[in-house]
């Protein structure tokens, strides 16, 4: 017996399906079933999946495309028999979709008339008037394509229903098939499917009752059963159809925009035209052999693998770039290849960093070429909008991310299904602690208090196991972007995204590379902002024209090596983070390539596989480098043998454990979903016995598999990192030959970056840049550079006033008179309204015209002063009757200068002040007058640290700017600690922590006694007792006042 | 002069809460509101650093077995007013400042106690039975005394100038001003009392909106401040000696018919009704007994009572004979019946409810129950006992279709094994009800056995058969 399922619904049908695509066609090929239509309701998001499962697999069963609609009552399902069906099903969904607001969809009518392709099975509701009036109308327009699909649920009353389906289906002439509606792949899901539905239903379960299903028939059900609940001509039929139903997604070939290639061009010879142009302006003095035949080779296999357009499409892109002055910068496997290079893709250049270039595009790799192309965060939308106007938005559209059921919302929603008060679901949320490795969380569920005995605790440990990596909606990816030649709603649905004037395609980027289909990635990158905005300073201030290029050209330089080495690297790309800072005088990187490795080995991928230490000593000449075998040699030889990037272990798989190209393709593909999926445990066996098998060692093999599993999602490949080094090396660049355009730029690019303005303007001081506080008469919106004695000091922008509308600023600087402002009322008169001049109060910005804060504000406050209402906001607040009394005494009491009827602020008034207005302060740190006050009694400063010996007791206090807990240090946190001098690293083991709960937790000043500890340059203090000290500063102040 | 006295209990509701569950484990406690704010703790929970306004995450990394429980503004109520209804006894101007306080007028008082030391000795003694946590002070305004008691100045004294020096000293925080206000002041670098009432008004006026000034008016005592005082609440207690001992039950109802006219009048004169009454008999020898008489749809009519509370007198052994009776009715119900209109012939008929009344007076109320459609498809829960006269959610117009499954009337409360012959006419239906018991699913079918009764039976997935009911 023969039986083909046409109507089946994963869980791409949000919160309806239980189970995945793989999971149906999987179990779908177990039972026997001669093919499986994936019908998700109004969507083809799950049938990729579906797609490669079978093609992995090997599953000999066919995969029919179709989708379930509902309009009112009707409810039928699409099937596509060919190409020309599935664009017509994508058309529909498309416009389906595009009529409504993200994740829902509206069908019409017309929608259903225009079908001309598609196979119709349609499933009558039971309610007369609509299923007579329906099948009369499908019957009229799509005779011949349609079918009543008989479903048999064993639910109440079924042999009526059946009986009535059988008449109607005799009236109007319709064949019946029967098909299972099916929602899981095993019965065993129900109660999964339940909860999904309660989630869906935003109601507990047991509130749901019949709403719910009633039981486990609509799971995939074994041929047998199939046969005794069916006529034999209905199963038949099913068959019959899937017969007649051919279309395969491998047909679905991608067709690149021709508009990029000019008349009487190919795209090969335009592509090599514009790399020989390139080739002249990026090697002035002549292309050298090597590289010259490096290009030759990456020309051919760019047209073996016909991948012309792909470059073109990026290259045009950058083109638009570079126009509009906006930086850009490449990243990724084939954007580190020569013809990259000349194309103006990326400024790695070829003579720099040999190695690189070995490993373009591989064939036997499979993987398609990936370029990232970074743009300056701030403009990125330019370049979007770009894309959309050259293309329109019915050939480009952002490519999916699929919002997936991580722990807490799954936990939160399986939590509210079973009827759990939410409070204490926010509790447990907050408290279980993932990265214990000491408990798990179930274990963790009953030390917060559930009894983990109890029914509703084991249901809801099982059900959150289960909906992990369940998606629960569709998203935009950061800036994946698919282009074609016609219309992309013949290629695939598009829908709208959350954001206005967005649409995403119904695949995400996994999808589209089994389809082997191309996108180009637009990101965001601050750093570039930053760049490109010193770049002008630079050129404004010091006449000097800058590139990254160029910069990169000089050649590795000492001197700014020398202040990497150093780790003076606050605000720097990349190599600026904490665990970055320790790091680099270990490494101490001293060329252009170091750097590639250093920004890759700080990372949870070698950590976790331990290959930091072994890296480190063999650097520092203490091991000896040596190799397993010579095949190993040449994947790790540039990095002493130890692996340290992605491509190096995807490498290791293929010598070392023979994983042929296409599986070493599956492993890259685990590796970035495998917190998701767990999909890599299937590897780990393969890996280790291939190892073994060949001769390595057990604890190499195992220390390889750690790595992959540590790069997970934070996978790092070397191709990336080499993109992000020059970056790194142009920004510590600037920053030692330009310090004062650095900060300024970088300030006036947040929020980027590890620092906070605080941080960033004392590090500035620390470099002998001086800050100018931010003026009423000396300030513009941005940080400026203003000339002071033989360089620039920086003087604090108005961007830094919290509270100050962009608005307000523009009208102070328009309006201000050449000898600057001398009065409030000019000010109003200028048309600042009052919350913008009180914002200018708080930030101490009016001290030259109406005194200090304090004063300031006293008489902004005075409604009398700011009659005849140039203050319109206040006016408003007030009622009539004041205005009136207040205007009659307008006369008595002319408006005029009261300054020091309040007390002038503390000094540490003042700080607080500084801090609660502009988030920092450039007079005294709080600590300074802390210590001032004998607040801290012995405690050592930050810069007096390096006089402490190594293993030698110290106190140290300070602001607490940092709490971090990274995954790769068990049980550690680390602490940054602020003062008048410097910041501190201090770690909290564990015990210390939970021992001292209170202080470690909630103090903005801590006191830490400890040990300190020093390893080469890199300083650390060991905590002991901590004590909270913020009440201190509450108490000196006499009033508590949160700040910072 | 004017002498006011400020209670703030911080933690009323969670203090009750902690009395009414005495013998439980100590373990830190907190309320939390809707925002998930920390607004009352215990003292294990203050001891471990928690603090109120303190958000819910930090709490719990704080102390992890932090118990929480829903703050209730409309229970805190409850406890205030009852804390203030004892106060009553000794104190007669009282006002409930919600959500946490009272307002104490003294100096009526002081003359009844001669002295204010004697009476904040009465007063704290009868505070420190009731057992909550309370801060006090007292102050020569509402809002002064409010304003002591909330920084804990503990000031018993009517001393005008030392209320006034702690006055002045306050800090912005402990006043009524409204958070945004003080956060001005702040700015301004004012945060006294003092140095705000330093300030001319006409400066401030100049700067600031009215509810600045009338709060400091009122704070001063320039302006004067209207205080809802406490009115006792409403109740009916009266106690009648017996002119001779009764030993038979139903001749009680003679003298119990004088105390429910005397309730009648009373509910009467307040437009009442009520739904219980306490009734205690008491015995020579043996201790009082203690009758509960209720009715469901409330009463005023001293008839209607006396009936009830016949049925239930009717049964009564009593173990000695009745020397006097105590009719208590602790809370008086909202308005009397609906007046009926002088045509209507129902008069004299019962509604549900007084059957209802008259059945559970006579059978007890466990008894009596009504049925409801549940919404479930295992049939043992689909229809389930429930309140009697309450209406299930099938009566709320929302039930689908599926609703009205064709049941059968009667439904066995335990399946029986099949032991009978039967054709098959209608089924399966299959229900599994529970994703997680797939095993315990039924195909239930509709039968006929030979004496022409339709049974509704159902195969387990072990191929028993069981009759669960019958159709009518």
């Amino acid at each position: 017996m023969d039986y083909a399922e046409l109507f089946c619904q994963s869980h791409f049908s949000f919160l309806q399906g239980a189970s995945s695509p793989q999971e149906l066609v999987t179990q779908a090929a177990a039972l026997g079933y001669q093919a499986l239509a994936i019908t998700d309701e109004c969507s083809v998001a799950g049938v990729v999946r579906a797609y490669r499962t079978i093609n992995e697999q090997q599953l000999a069963l066919k995969l029919i495309i179709g989708s379930v609609f509902v309009l009112d009552k009707l409810q039928l399902v699409l099937l596509c028999p060919d190409k020309t069906a599935y664009s017509e099903l994508c058309r529909i969904i498309t416009n389906a979709r595009r009529r409504s607001s993200k994740g829902e969809y509206q069908l019409t009518e017309w929608d259903l008339m225009s079908v001309k392709h598609c196979f119709i099975l349609w499933l009558p509701s039971g309610d007369l008037e609509s299923d007579h009036y329906w099948a009369q109308w499908l019957q009229k327009y799509h005779a011949g394509r349609l079918w009543l699909a008989m479903r048999r649920q064993l639910s109440h009353n079924e042999q009526a229903f059946t009986d009535y389906c059988q008449q109607v289906a005799s009236q109007y002439q319709l064949t019946q098939v029967s098909c299972g509606a099916v929602l899981m792949h095993r019965p065993e899901r129900l109660a999964l499917q339940h909860c999904v539905s309660a989630i869906r239903a935003g109601k507990p379960l047991r509130e749901l009752g019949r709403e719910l299903l009633s039981n486990a028939e609509r799971a995939l059900r074994p041929l047998p059963k199939l046969a005794k609940l069916f006529p034999q001509s209905l199963l038949n039929e099913s068959c019959a159809i899937a017969e007649r139903c051919s279309f395969n997604l491998s047909e679905l070939k991608y067709q690149y925009p021709a508009e990029l290639v000019p008349a009487g061009q190919t795209a090969s010879s335009y592509l090599r035209q514009l790399v020989i142009q390139g080739s002249k302006i990026r090697f002035s003095d002549g292309v050298p052999a090597r590289v010259q035949a490096l290009i030759e080779k990456e020309l051919a296999l760019i047209a073996e693998l016909n991948y012309e357009y792909f470059f073109l499409t990026i290259y045009d892109l950058v083109q638009f770039a570079q126009r509009r002055h906006i930086l850009y910068q490449g990243r990724g496997s084939a954007a580190n290849s020569v013809v990259c290079y000349c194309l103006q893709i990326t400024a790695v250049d070829p003579r720099q960093i040999q190695v690189l270039f070995e490993r373009f595009l591989s064939k036997e790799r499979q993987e398609p070429p990936d370029i990232d192309v970074d743009f300056e965060h701030e403009r990125r939308e330019e370049v979007i909008q770009y894309l959309y106007q050259k293309y329109g938005r019915e050939r480009a559209a952002l490519a999916a991310t699929v919002i997936s059921y991580r722990f807490k919302s799954a936990l939160r929603d399986v939590g509210k299904a079973l009827g759990l008060p939410v409070s204490q679901l926010d509790f447990l949320i907050k408290n279980i602690q993932r990265r214990d490795a000491t408990s798990s969380w179930q274990q963790q569920l009953g030390a917060l208090g559930l009894d983990s005995n109890s029914q509703t605790t084991r249901q809801l440990v099982q059900l959150v196991d289960e909906l992990r990596g369940f998606p629960r909606h569709l998203s935009q990816h950061v800036g994946g972007f698919v282009i074609s030649e016609g219309p992309l709603y013949e290629l695939v649905p598009v829908e709208n995204a959350a954001m206005s004037d967005r649409t995403v395609i119904q695949w995400d980027k996994d999808d589209l590379e089994t389809l082997e289909l191309l996108k180009v990635d637009v990101l965001a990158l601050g750093m570039l902002t930053a760049i490109r905005k010193c770049f002008e300073l630079v050129q404004q201030h010091y006449q000097r024209s800058l590139s990254i290029a160029g910069i990169n050209a000089l050649g590795d330089d000492p001197a700014v090596f020398q202040l990497i080495q150093q780790a003076d690297t606050v605000g720097l790309f990349q190599i600026e983070s904490r665990a970055q800072m320790s790091m680099l005088p270990r490494l101490k990187p001293a060329c252009y390539y170091d750097l590639v490795v250093q920004i890759a080995i700080v990372r949870p991928g070698p950590i976790q596989g331990d290959m930091v230490h072994p890296y480190l000593k063999r650097r520092n000449g203490i091991e000896p480098v040596s190799y397993p075998s010579a095949e190993v040699e040449q994947v790790l030889s540039r990095t002493m043998g130890v692996p340290i990037f992605q491509e190096q272990v995807i490498a290791l798989a293929m010598v070392a454990a023979g994983f042929s190209g296409g599986e070493a393709d599956q492993l890259r593909r685990a590796m970035a979903s495998w917190k998701k999926t767990g999909e890599l445990l299937q590897f780990k066996d393969k890996l280790i016995n291939g190892m073994q098998n060949r001769g390595y060692q057990l604890e190499f093999a195992e220390r390889i598999y750690q790595q992959i599993c540590g790069f997970g999602e934070y996978g790092f490949p070397e191709s990336h990192s080499a993109s992000f080094a020059v970056l790194a090396y142009v920004s510590a660049w600037l920053k030692h030959y330009y310090p004062p355009a650095f900060y300024t730029a970088l300030l006036n690019s947040l929020p980027m970056g590890f620092y906070s303005p605080s941080q960033l303007l004392q590090d500035a001081k620390r470099h002998q840049v001086t800050v100018l506080p931010v003026c009423v008469n000396g300030s513009v919106w941005d940080y400026a550079l203003q000339p002071n004695q033989q360089d620039y000091a920086i003087r604090l922008g108005f961007r830094q006033v919290k509270g100050l509308s962009a608005a307000g600023a523009e009208l102070l600087i328009q309006h201000r008179p050449a000898a600057g402002y001398s009065s409030l009322s000019q000010l109003r008169q200028a048309g600042l309204n009052c919350s913008d001049l009180q914002a200018l109060a708080s930030a101490n910005a009016l001290v030259s015209i109406s005194g200090d804060r304090y004063n300031s504000r006293w008489q902004l406050l005075d409604k009398q002063q700011s009659l005849p209402l140039f203050c319109e906001g206040l006016a408003e607040k007030n009622s009539d009757e004041e205005n009136d009394l207040a205007s009659a005494a307008v006369a008595e009491t002319p408006a005029k200068y009261q300054g020091g009827l309040l007390p002038a602020p503390s000094e540490l008034d003042e700080v607080l002040e500084d801090y609660a207005a502009t988030g920092l302060s450039l007079q005294q740190h709080p600590l300074a007058l802390l210590r001032r006050a004998g607040k801290l009694p012995r405690s050592t400063s930050v810069a007096g640290l390096s006089a402490v010996r190594h293993k030698s007791p110290v106190r140290i206090s300070g602001l607490v700017t940092l709490r971090q807990r990274p995954g790769t240090a068990a049980g550690v946190t680390f602490l940054s600690l602020e003062d008048e001098t410097g910041t501190a690293n201090v770690v909290v083991w564990l015990a210390t922590a939970q021992a001292q709960h209170k202080a470690f937790l909630t103090a903005k000043i801590l006191q830490v006694d400890g040990i300190l500890e020093r390893e080469g340059e890199v300083t650390h203090v060991i905590a002991g007792r901590l004590t909270d000290l913020s009440s201190e500063l509450a108490a000196f102040v006499s009033k508590s006042r949160d700040f910072h | 002069m004017a002498l006011f006295l400020y209670l703030h209990f911080p933690a009323l509701q969670l203090d009750h809460l902690q009395q009414s569950a005495e013998n439980s484990p100590q373990l830190p406690i907190a309320l939390v509101d809707q925002q998930h704010q920390l607004m009352q703790l215990n003292q294990l929970a203050l001891n471990a650093g928690l603090k109120l306004q303190m958000g819910l995450a930090s709490a719990a990394a704080l102390c992890p077995d932090l118990q929480l429980l829903p703050y209730r503004p409309a229970q805190q109520l409850k406890v205030l007013n009852n804390v203030a209804q004892q106060l009553y006894q000794l104190s007669s101007d009282i006002a409930l400042d919600p959500p946490a306080g009272l307002f104490l007028r003294l100096d009526g008082m002081l003359q009844l106690y001669r002295g204010l030391r004697p009476y904040w000795q009465q007063l704290s003694a009868k505070l420190n039975k009731l057992n909550y946590r309370y801060l006090y002070s007292c102050g020569a305004t509402p809002y002064a005394a409010k304003c002591l008691a909330k920084q804990q100045a503990a000031l018993i004294s009517s001393d005008t100038k030392q209320l006034s020096a702690a006055l002045h000293a306050s800090p912005l925080h402990a006043t009524e001003l409204a958070e945004p206000l003080q956060q001005q002041m702040a700015r301004l670098g004012i945060d006294t009392l003092g140095q705000l009432l330093a300030i001319a008004p006409g400066e401030l006026a100049r700067r600031f909106d009215s509810q600045l000034l009338s709060y400091l008016g009122r704070l001063r005592g320039d302006y004067y401040h209207a205080l809802d005082y406490l009115q006792p609440e409403p109740g009916f207690s009266r106690y009648l000696e017996l002119l001779y001992d009764i030993s038979d039950s139903t001749v009680l109802v003679r003298p119990l018919e004088k105390l429910l006219q005397q309730l009648e009048q009373q509910l009467g004169r307040a437009n009442c009704q009520c739904h219980q009454l306490l009734l205690t008999l008491f015995f020579r020898d043996n201790p009082p007994l203690q009758l509960c008489i209720g009715s469901a749809q409330g009463e005023y009519k001293a008839a209607a009572w006396l009936e009830l509370c016949q049925l239930q007198l009717q049964n009564l052994p009593l173990p000695e004979p009745v020397y006097g009776l105590q009719l208590d009715v602790n809370r008086f119900a909202g308005q009397q019946r609906p007046t009926e209109g002088l045509f209507q012939q129902q008069h004299a008929r019962m509604s549900a409810l007084q059957l209802l009344s008259i059945l559970q007076a006579r059978l007890g109320s466990a008894a009596v129950s009504g049925l409801t459609i549940q919404n479930q498809h295992l049939p043992e829960q689909a229809s389930q006992r429930s309140l009697p006269l309450v209406k299930g959610d099938s009566a709320k117009g929302q039930a689908a279709p599926a609703a009205f499954a064709l049941r059968p009337a009667f439904l066995l409360s335990n399946p029986q094994p099949l032991t009978e012959p039967v054709t098959i006419s209608q089924g399966p239906e299959r229900i599994c009800a529970d994703g997680w018991q797939l095993a315990a699913q039924r195909d239930y079918y509709i039968g006929r056995n030979r004496q022409g009764q339709w049974l509704w039976l159902y195969r387990n997935a072990r191929q028993q058969w069981f009759v669960h009911g019958w159709f009518s």
